[in-house]
């Protein structure tokens, strides 16, 4: 009888050792890129703090502007202190659901195309977003990427006149998230 | 008057070439050069508590500014973009000085006492459901000698 309850007990532990499995990162990468005839733009943040949790599909990420690095230092400046106003909006976020979660099979090694719809929010402006993205997993490790594109109008980024041309109205923002496990 | 002309053409084209030479130089500025400025010395245990204790001050006298970071190593890895990330203890379980370098990073050892100088971009959102603290992000991180 003792066995029997033991194993029952092993058993549920297991269970909920797996179910309350989730996964994270505090140094994904989110990339900007801005292409125009003019110029192309892009930069980096490699702070970003993302939360997977492969039994619902929750999915979330969070950055500092600041931490936003580009080529040029005049770029990076205007970024802060006119387009992303980073003193007054320090952060954006996401926050959403892997609609198709279930098509991921976490044991196994594959790439596995997923859709993302959740809040977007940038500049204080929050929209909501959905996007086509992929679930990688590799030796056990498990990579989330997801491509959004942004008109700046949608969040309130108004770019002056001078620079109009070298900044284009929609953005690509690339997510690229390699994460650690927590139980 | 030809030579009036003359002059005022002069002056329209010494004015032209300055503006534009002015105009490249401002849109070529270099970023700060973390490695030769001089940062504010702070102890990652303080950093930390200020940005948890009083986060208003913190950002005022902090983010934005070159700061030179001491502490214990807890752990050197690698990004996705295969640049040295370095985790300095803070006191706190879970949360650390989180500095990407730019500068070399092959002599930092975990466990080791080091001062890190970098920029700091402030602190990053958690997840208290998960246990999951904020670090407090340094940018281009340059060891101090």
């Amino acid at each position: 009888m003792k066995r029997i309850l033991l194993s029952v007990w092993m058993l549920i532990s297991a269970v909920n050792t797996v179910s309350a499995q989730k996964y994270y990162t505090k140094n994904g990468n989110v990339s900007f890129f801005s292409k125009t005839n003019m110029e192309n733009i892009k930069a980096d943040n490699n702070q970003v703090m993302s939360v997977l949790n492969p039994q619902t599909g929750e999915l979330q990420f969070s950055l500092l502007v600041k931490s936003f690095h580009f080529p040029k230092a005049l770029m990076e400046e205007h970024f802060n202190e006119n387009y992303l106003e980073s003193d007054k909006f320090p952060k954006s976020t996401f926050k959403g659901t892997i609609n198709d979660i279930s098509k991921v099979n976490f044991a196994s090694d594959g790439t596995y195309p997923v859709t993302v719809s959740g809040e977007l929010t940038i500049h204080g402006v929050t929209n909501t977003a959905t996007t086509k993205g992929n679930i990688i997993i590799k030796g056990g490790k498990i990579t989330g990427t997801a491509i959004f594109i942004v008109a700046l109008a949608d969040y309130k980024v108004a770019i002056p006149k001078l620079v109009e041309n070298n900044i284009s109205k929609t953005i690509e923002i690339t997510v690229n998230c390699l994460y650690d496990q927590k139980m | 008057m030809a030579g009036k002309a003359k002059k005022i053409l002069s002056v329209i084209i010494v004015l032209t070439l300055v503006g534009a030479a002015l105009g490249y130089f401002i849109w070529n500025k270099p970023h700060l050069d973390i490695a030769g400025a001089t940062g504010t010395k702070v102890v990652a245990t303080e950093l930390y508590k200020a940005f948890t204790t009083d986060s208003v001050s913190a950002k005022q006298h902090y983010i934005q500014q070159v700061l030179e970071v001491s502490g214990t190593v807890n752990s050197i890895s690698k990004n996705q973009q295969n640049q040295a990330l370095v985790l300095i203890k803070t006191g706190a379980d879970g949360a650390f000085i989180n500095c990407t370098m730019e500068g070399p990073a092959d002599d930092i050892k975990e466990g080791a006492t080091v001062a890190i100088k970098g920029i700091c971009s402030g602190i990053g959102q958690g997840d208290a459901d998960l246990g999951i603290m904020g670090d407090v992000y340094l940018v281009r991180g340059y060891l101090v000698k």
